[in-house]
């Protein structure tokens, strides 16, 4: 009866011991891989945000060239500003930029707008991360 | 014995099953996400890009409205171009970084050709197309930008047209510019 008894505590010391080593691993392994799942949600985040700043500008630029929005400076909207992502933090920069600043022979009447669109955001792992996109608006003479 | 023989050690090979069944899955969830980031990345290169094709067609917009040949034509700027290669990079619009852009910021080329090519009634609308690639007398062109940063590149394309329009003599002449037809490539 002793001898048929299967499983001994040993044995079962041994399995617990094997079993929560390779758990561990496993969960280390899960942490990265959701780790890296994040960042690049985050990243995409940042983009599209950026994205749809650009937009909006070349909608305004379409509609009304002399819209306050596309007057030149720098719009900072902090960490909770945008409802709809409180974890980024996005600057917009407009410079106008006249003449053959804007294009080779342009009139220096003729003024084009730089816009530099900057989202930032902390990653979990710590440290601030940057998205940038620019381009360039034009009037319609 | 007999049971024994069988039952022995069978917690530390059930544990091994779970633990492989278990490593299996997250390598398979790691190996997924390690994509991940990369196509972030590969996102934000084609946008940059897409933008940076955007700004061209606008710089090289500006850039044909400053150009004025005598006849109200682009001829000057499309000199060169032949049926087969009709595409004539803008000036200083050849694979260079944007007026205020820095060279790692991305480039980008703004070429012009004639609506000389078949099939370009139907792309610009307009019932009278140009004959030689190289002369301008319709004052319409087809404007073509392409960004590229970091191995991305996105192209851009639209129509560019001027029309003169007759005011009184006083307010002299004007011509008027449209860019229309835009269609990404």
């Amino acid at each position: 009866m002793r001898d048929t008894g299967g499983l001994s505590l040993v044995e079962i010391l041994v399995a617990t011991c094997v079993l929560s080593v390779g758990l561990v691993a496993v969960a280390s392994g899960l942490r990265y891989a959701v780790g890296a799942v994040e960042s690049g949600r985050n990243e995409t985040t940042a983009i599209v945000l950026a994205e749809e700043r650009l937009e909006l500008f070349r909608g305004v630029a379409l509609d009304s060239w002399d819209s306050p929005l596309l007057a030149a400076g720098v719009t900072r909207e902090g960490y909770g500003a945008i409802s709809a992502a409180p974890r980024f933090r996005r600057e917009t920069t407009v410079v106008d930029r006249g003449g053959a600043g804007c294009a080779e022979g342009a009139a220096s009447a003729v003024t084009c707008k730089t816009i530099r669109v900057a989202v930032a955001y902390r990653e979990a792992s710590g440290g601030e991360w940057r998205v940038e996109l620019s381009t360039v608006l034009a009037p319609r003479p | 014995m007999n049971a024994r023989r069988t039952e022995d050690g069978v917690a530390l090979i059930l544990s091994l099953i779970v633990l492989l069944a278990l490593s299996a899955l997250v390598l398979a969830f790691m190996s997924a996400s390690v994509l991940e980031p990369r196509i972030a990345r590969n996102l934000g290169d084609t946008a940059r890009a897409r933008w940076l094709a955007e700004a061209g067609i606008e710089v090289g917009y500006s850039r044909l409205i400053a150009s004025a040949d005598p006849d109200d034509s682009w001829t000057s700027l499309l000199a060169g171009a032949t049926p087969e290669a009709p595409w004539v990079p803008l000036p200083s619009l050849n694979s260079s970084p944007l007026p205020g852009f820095t060279l790692a910021e991305g480039m980008c080329t703004v070429s012009i050709r004639n609506d000389s090519a078949p099939g370009d009634a139907a792309l610009t609308g307009e019932a009278l197309v140009d004959v030689d690639a190289a002369r301008d007398t319709n004052g319409v062109v087809v404007m073509r930008s392409t960004g590229t940063f970091n191995g991305a590149s996105r192209t851009i394309e639209a129509v560019v047209r001027r029309h003169r329009t007759l005011g009184s003599p006083a307010a002299g002449n004007r011509v008027r510019h449209a860019l229309s037809n835009w269609r990404e490539r």
